[in-house]
């Protein structure tokens, strides 16, 4: 029998014979009901022991995560005032960790953000949805942009979790300057390209007429006609190295390294502009020193650099000599070879060597009539020379003559379409260039 | 004898000026102006060579190149695409449309006489 009513049976049934009907049945009824309730209670009580346990796990898990949070965050009261705090202030709100509590969240904006930041408030609290609102304050003198998420808690208190996205949203920004500047190069390239064609259409007529009409031409009308076509041959070749810069600009430009032996394409090189040399009386030699190593380089693109350096060597020398000279050579520490064309020609005096590798640049504006060209050659030799990892630099004196030196490295070391942000132009010292 | 040529090229100018000088080196060159006229004469002239500008109104020359090489009575005449387009990607473009040759303007004659022999010579005269 249950113990509790064996007590109350000892104070409140003493002397009554148990033993005899009602009270057997009675008293079994009631022991029955005594054990079950103590069986429901000892379910009641474990279960009650599990949640707590429950209970104080969960909470334990999330102050942790709480914790672990990047963001600040807020409990605020039924006034918006901050009642407690996770995380540090210091960036985002320029105070000490814990400072904020008792400050109301809205008194940290600027009057002119404050509105967003009520509304925000305002229609968690009516639809119980979290809401996000980004606010930008100055601190300190630098602008931080904080993304603020509110949440309501139970009795009208809310949540707010402030996360500095400064630095992301900086980051896009950049990102997206640099899409915008990488789609108005590609649209450049366009241009040009598109500009291209639209200018060799014409210019086929003007050649091909003039070439049809030169056949059966007076020799008086000859000379005429033969300076339509030279202009022609001329705007072709502008056109031509226009297309060229913007290719290579376009990363439209294969580079295909591959080993190649200097003395392969040197006298090839010289070969192409020889006859021009021979024409102006200019002595044109070429030197390959026998310790230059084999290059791991494209071949194609060295030698249209070399090439335009002769060439432009042979166009600006009156009279004397071009000498293409090749040795091994170090920049740094890195193994390499010189390719240097040095001329007699008229020079470039120091103040105009660093306008040398600009686009249509040519030194003094009176040589376009005087020599002709495009001024294009040198700044599409820096951009092929950038491609193979190379480096170009020019020594000159005004009057005496000009030296321009291509370096390039054995092997290409993190080869990239970048260049070395323009010329490097190298001077004596009487030449320094500011 | 001179050796039927078809020029299919919108230009006036360039097809005046072209067809006057590649007579001069006994070539019978007649014109179409658009894609569609040159599938029609291809067909019914069948000359030995056609030269084929690119930028054509409404049929360009990559597309009637892809109709002539697929027609069986057009497929084996020999096409140059001369184009004002000057890009290595121009030319893989006009190769790939099954031209035979590429070449730029302005024209250089000489190249381009060059060029249309070889192509006659491989070329199915008829």
């Amino acid at each position: 029998m249950h113990s509790l009513l064996q007590r109350q049976i000892r104070r409140h049934l003493d002397g009554v014979d148990l033993a005899a009907e009602p009270w057997c049945s009675f008293i079994a009824v009631v022991d029955r009901a005594y054990r079950e309730a103590d069986a429901d209670r000892a379910l009641v009580e474990s279960a009650m022991e599990i949640s707590s346990h429950e209970l104080l796990e969960t909470s334990a898990q999330l102050r942790g995560l709480v914790q672990a949070f990047p963001d600040l965050v807020l409990h605020l009261d039924g006034d918006g005032a901050i009642a407690a705090q996770r995380g540090s202030a210091a960036r985002a709100f320029g105070t000490a960790r814990g400072a904020l509590v008792g400050q109301r969240l809205r008194d940290l904006f600027s009057a002119t953000e404050v509105d967003a930041y009520d509304a925000a408030l305002d229609h968690t609290r009516a639809t119980g949805a979290v809401t996000t609102v980004t606010l930008t304050r100055s601190e300190g003198g630098a602008v931080v942009t904080h993304e603020i998420r509110l949440a309501t808690l139970g009795g009208g208190g809310a949540i707010a979790i402030v996360r500095d996205v400064t630095d992301a949203r900086r980051t896009e920004e950049m990102r997206l300057a640099k899409e915008g500047a990488e789609a108005a190069s590609v649209a450049k390239s366009a241009f040009l390209a598109n500009m291209s064609h639209e200018l060799r259409t014409p210019l086929n007529a003007i050649l091909g007429y003039a070439e049809l009409l030169a056949e059966d031409a007076a020799p008086s009308a000859k000379d005429d006609l033969d300076r339509i076509q030279d202009a022609g041959r001329r705007l072709l070749h502008i056109i031509n190295a226009m297309l060229d810069i913007a290719r290579i600009e376009a990363g439209r430009v294969d580079v295909e390294f591959d080993t190649v032996a200097v003395t392969d394409f040197v006298s090839d090189a010289a070969a192409a502009v020889a006859a021009a040399a021979a024409e102006k009386g200019l002595i044109l030699t070429a030197a390959v020193d026998a310790a230059v190593p084999t290059l791991y380089t494209d071949r194609a693109k060295l030698k249209q650099i070399v090439v335009n350096l002769l060439a432009n060597a042979v166009k600006f020398t009156e009279q004397g000599h071009i000498e293409l000279e090749v040795r091994a050579g170090h920049r740094g520490d890195r193994a390499g070879v010189v390719l240097a064309v040095r001329d007699s020609g008229i020079g470039i005096s120091p103040e105009k060597i660093g306008r040398l590798f600009q686009d249509f640049a040519q030194v003094d504006e009176s040589n376009t009539r005087r020599f002709g060209g495009t001024g294009l050659g040198l700044a599409i030799s820096r951009r092929l020379c950038a491609l193979i990892g190379g480096h170009v630099e020019v020594e000159s004196t005004f009057g005496v003559g000009s030296t321009f030196s291509v370096w390039v490295p054995v092997t290409p070391d993190g080869v990239t379409a970048a260049s070395d942000n323009g010329p490097a132009p190298v001077a004596t010292a009487a030449e320094r260039v500011a | 004898m001179s050796v039927l040529v078809l020029l299919v090229e919108d230009n006036e100018a360039n097809a005046d000026m072209l067809s006057r000088r590649l007579a001069k080196h006994h070539f019978d060159v007649r014109l179409a102006a658009d894609g569609r006229t040159a599938l029609a004469m291809a067909q019914d002239l069948r000359p030995a060579l056609i030269l084929m500008d690119i930028s054509l109104p409404e049929i360009d020359g990559w597309e009637t190149t892809r109709r002539l090489k697929a027609a069986p009575d057009t497929a084996a005449i020999p096409v140059i695409a001369l184009t004002a387009h000057a890009m290595v990607s121009d030319r893989e473009k006009c190769l790939a449309a099954g031209c035979d040759e590429f070449d730029t303007k302005p024209i250089d004659l000489r190249r381009l006489l060059d060029k249309m022999h070889a192509c006659i010579g491989t070329g199915t005269t008829p």
